[in-house]
């Protein structure tokens, strides 16, 4: 009886231990994204911002997704780049933003490998500086067209009187 | 010869100022007044049929331009669920077209899914995926959303980007966002 109970404590203890082996092993094959990081501490809006996030895996692809929004809307042209591989799972790019009335802007970190897509969670950074744009601070084209005749109207005016 | 010389010099000069009076003149014209006919745009729907502007003459269209990653469009969607329920189904046709290419069908059923369960919309009208030509030609200034209402004849005349709300202005939304009640109604009557 005691034999027979040390038999299968020992089976159990051998079967348990091969599945802790594998889901290491699977566990060590999946990417996983940490210590996403992100320089200056407080952008402003079309500031240049450097991204770094470290990254395991067997050999990921990884891309930091970047989007540009104010209150009222997001900016369509969003930036989903490719990262540099700066050391063995250190990956870093730089943004450059493109909308000066951006007031926040939201990143992940997505990353490729072997087929399967891995996405960190979207967060929000505030920018500060923010510029205001109601949308009437340009003359407009007429404006700036009449202004130009008036110019050209005077320079030959002037080239005439002299000649 | 100085005399005929100071002649042509003159009509020269009027030729030019009659050519750069009515070039200002022009110039107000190639601003964008939505006098623009509708055109008739396709899009594919959910269930991968391709649907036009065309099918819905005879009623007000609303094409609005968003994407699942974009908050500022969530919000939207609430004031057009809003706008939905008020008017007959007869009379305005909402169309929430994705313009974001990379998605997909079962992102933005996912999308309103969440939505659905988030604020209790129904969202119970067209959703669609453009097929690269209505965001190149409706834009404004790259935002979503952005909204057009084009009118029973399919002639477009309003388009707005950044959120509009139906009418009364939500708690802790900014007083200033166009509201598309006096617009629809002109339309709609």
């Amino acid at each position: 009886m005691k034999y027979i109970m040390r038999q299968n404590l020992v089976s159990f203890m051998v079967i348990l231990g091969m599945i802790t082996l594998s889901t290491l092993a699977t566990a060590g094959n999946d990417p996983v994204i940490q210590d996403i990081d992100y320089t200056p501490n407080n952008p402003n809006a079309l500031s240049t911002i450097t991204f770094t996030a470290t990254v395991t895996g067997d050999n990921p692809t990884v891309h930091v997704f970047v989007e540009e929004c104010r209150d009222d809307l997001c900016y369509a042209d969003v930036q989903n780049v490719t990262m540099e591989k700066t050391s063995t799972i250190q990956y870093e790019r730089e943004i450059t933003l493109k909308h000066a009335d951006a007031n926040i802007i939201h990143y992940q970190i997505i990353v490729e490998d072997q087929g399967m897509w891995y996405k960190s969670s979207l967060e929000a950074v505030s920018l500060e500086g923010k510029e205001t744009d109601d949308g009437n601070d340009t003359p407009g084209f007429e404006g700036i067209l009449m202004i130009v005749s008036i110019v050209v109207i005077g320079i030959i005016a002037h080239i005439k009187k002299r000649f | 010869m100085t005399k005929k010389r100071i002649d042509i010099k003159k009509s020269h000069w009027a030729i030019l100022s009659v050519c750069i009076f009515f070039l200002c003149l022009v110039a107000g014209c190639t601003e964008s007044e939505n006098n623009e006919k509708g055109d008739d745009f396709s899009f594919t729907t959910l269930d991968n049929t391709i649907k036009h502007l065309r099918d819905y003459r005879d009623k007000a269209v609303i094409l609005d331009m968003w994407a699942t990653w974009c908050t500022p469009c969530a919000y939207q969607m609430i004031e057009l669920q809003k706008t939905h329920d008020h008017y007959e189904t007869d009379d305005l046709v909402i169309l929430s077209v994705d313009i974001d290419s990379r998605e997909s069908p079962s992102d933005i059923q996912q999308f309103m899914e969440n939505l659905r369960n988030t604020y209790g919309v129904t969202l119970d009208w067209i959703f669609g995926m453009d097929d690269g030509t209505i965001w190149s030609r409706y834009q404004l200034s790259g935002g979503i959303p952005t909204l057009c209402i084009f009118d029973q004849e399919g002639t477009l005349i309003f388009s707005h980007e950044g959120v509009c709300i139906f009418d009364e202005t939500p708690l802790g939304y900014p007083e200033d966002l166009t509201r598309l009640r006096p617009i629809l109604d002109d339309i709609i009557g």
